[in-house]
């Protein structure tokens, strides 16, 4: 058992620490249903939601990069209202817990739609989605218009190239958990139109400047840190959990290869052996890190090794 | 959606931007309809290039082996073992009792169109293709003799436009990303006119082939404009009645 947020009337506890991020899995991940086992994770994060309904945007939406890709959607959604009516049984049957994004656009909007999410009793927290351009002072009122609408535990999303700059801020007003990183925004030329298009960028370029952030982030913050931002092996994800983070959001890994997100939770769940078969499986918790990195002093060369000679047995045929 | 392997069995340059390439699949791939694509990620790609999953769309579909035709953005061999996710998108409305069907392809291969040509020409009816710009370099020899191909010209007009047009049972439209929405809106327009107006339901369908991202719907990044509620192309599509498609 994981504790994901802090503070708040009641923290949010989940069985594994590998979560779907949002904008990846739709609204309820059931289009992922017979090709992994959801049960398997930790959470499920919608994708974002506004107060008003949105339209896609115009212009290439899925631009390829070398190792990645640049997707520009503009976070097209129904509306909150809509979504609620569409997706809350759904919910109520998910085998995990839901966490509702809400794009954090104005703090009326951000308050009407944690209202909205509140009444709903299948979601369990909220994720605010930062903007890249966001200051403290943004960040505090969207925070504090999340808290004051809803009990439900809030999660803050933030940038990557400002995460470390808003953290404190965001824990100061209250966030149960901050996410580390959303993905950051590019340009690229779209080569089937031939125009420049820009939008987030997702791809394993982005592991080790989102591992960078959760470390600095770890440090800086008493919250939990859920690390999120190119994740796709195993290694990824432990990496996260050993720079600080309690928790790992998977993202394009899912449209890619998704059977390898629910190996991903299996290992980080305990799920998978990770000693030699008939010993006792490891099973994962918080001191997971710790037991890695007692094995990796276990494999150090300073450990005298026995390199006796073997005496040969007394019967041995001649 | 399910996930199955396929080995690459073949790979054939057809054109200089073309390639066809044999699976040998799960036999559950022999229920692939014509516009129902896979979504493939060959297996031992370790260098994450392409990194999002390639839509292939079948152009012939046998029991446990489908050929998929695809340009060549990425060299392929025999012996390559693939990951696929099908069906992607839904079969391609035909009209019921549909004998003159008339197919428009503008500036990309007909690829998409190919596999429903076929099944049509199995069927006895009449198909009229009409290609145009980059669509015209397609090897025409590899299309069944029974269909009738028109060059039209950059303007989507084409030689005897007005009678192809009325003497269609059904018109489904193909065009490169891009330019999807204003070339299916002009013809939209041009045979409203021709018809007065009176355009039955699934009559005018235009394919809204894009690059997807998840190929399940989960991203929206493939989010068509809709009367009566937006549609996702990779779900819905990727034919989609045009009389249901906001053009402004």
């Amino acid at each position: 058992m994981i504790e994901l947020t802090r503070g708040g009337k009641a923290p949010l506890i989940v069985n594994n620490p590998v979560l779907l991020a949002s904008g990846v899995a739709g609204y309820d991940a059931a289009a992922y249903a017979g090709l992994l086992d959801l049960s398997k994770l930790g959470a499920i994060v919608t994708n974002p939601i506004t107060w008003r309904p949105r339209r896609a945007a115009h212009g290439p939406r899925v631009v390829p990069l070398p190792a990645g890709v640049l997707i520009h959607t503009g976070l097209p959604n129904p509306g909150v209202r809509r979504v609620i009516r569409d997706y809350r049984a759904r919910w109520a049957r998910s085998p995990v817990p839901i966490i509702a994004h809400v794009v954090a656009t104005t703090p009326e909007d951000v308050a009407a739609c944690a209202a909205e999410l509140d009444r709903c009793e299948s979601v369990a927290a909220v994720e605010l989605g930062i903007h890249d351009q966001a200051a403290q002072r943004d960040l505090h009122a969207v925070i504090q218009a999340a808290r004051d609408a809803t009990l439900l535990p809030v999660l803050v999303r933030l940038p990557l190239y400002n995460a470390l700059e808003l953290a404190p801020g965001a824990e100061a007003a209250g966030a149960g958990a901050v996410v580390v990183a959303g993905p950051p925004r590019g340009t690229a030329r779209d080569p089937v139109s031939g125009q420049l298009a820009g939008g987030r960028i997702y791809g394993p370029s982005q592991t080790a400047q989102a591992l960078r952030a959760v470390g600095q982030v770890a440090r800086a913050v008493a919250i939990p840190v859920i690390g999120c931002g190119g994740i796709h092996t195993p290694d990824h994800a432990r990496d996260f959990i050993e720079a600080g983070a309690v928790a790992v959001q998977i993202d394009a890994l899912l449209w890619t290869q998704p059977h390898m997100v629910e190996v991903i939770a299996r290992n980080l769940g305990g799920l998978e052996l990770t000693r030699a078969a008939g010993a006792l499986a490891d099973e994962w918790e918080p001191g997971m890190g710790e037991t890695m990195r007692k094995r990796r002093e276990w494999d150090k060369p300073h450990r005298p090794l026995d390199v006796r000679p073997l005496r040969p047995p007394d019967d041995l045929p001649e | 959606m399910r996930e199955t392997q396929a080995i690459i069995e073949r790979v054939r340059r057809i054109a200089p931007d073309l390639q066809q390439i044999d699976l040998s699949t799960d036999a559950s791939l022999s229920q692939l309809q014509p516009g129902q694509s896979l979504f493939a990620h060959v297996l031992e790609n370790t260098q994450y290039t392409p990194y999002l999953r390639e839509q292939w769309y079948p152009i012939a579909v046998g029991a446990a082996r489908v050929v998929v035709e695809l340009p060549p953005r990425q060299r392929y061999h025999p012996g390559q073992v693939v990951s696929v996710l099908t069906p992607v998108g839904r079969p391609l409305p035909v009209r019921s009792g549909a004998r003159h069907v008339l197919l428009i392809v503008h500036d990309t291969p007909p690829t998409p169109l190919i596999l429903l040509a076929h099944q049509l020409i199995a069927a006895e009816a009449a198909v009229t293709l009409v290609l145009s710009g980059s669509a015209l370099r397609y090897p025409l020899e590899l299309l069944p003799p029974q269909i009738e191909i028109i060059h039209g010209d950059t303007g989507w007009a084409w030689p005897e436009q007005v009678q192809t047009l009325g003497w269609a049972e059904q018109v489904i439209a193909l065009a490169p990303p891009y330019a999807q929405v204003e070339t299916y809106g002009a013809l939209y327009e041009t045979i409203g006119q021709l018809r007065a107006g009176a355009i039955p339901d699934g009559f005018a369908l235009g394919l809204f082939d894009q690059p997807l991202a998840c190929g399940t719907g989960a991203c929206q990044a493939c989010q068509v404009a809709c009367q009566g509620g937006d549609v996702l192309a990779c779900v819905d599509g990727p034919a989609i009645d045009l009389k249901r498609v906001r053009f402004r």
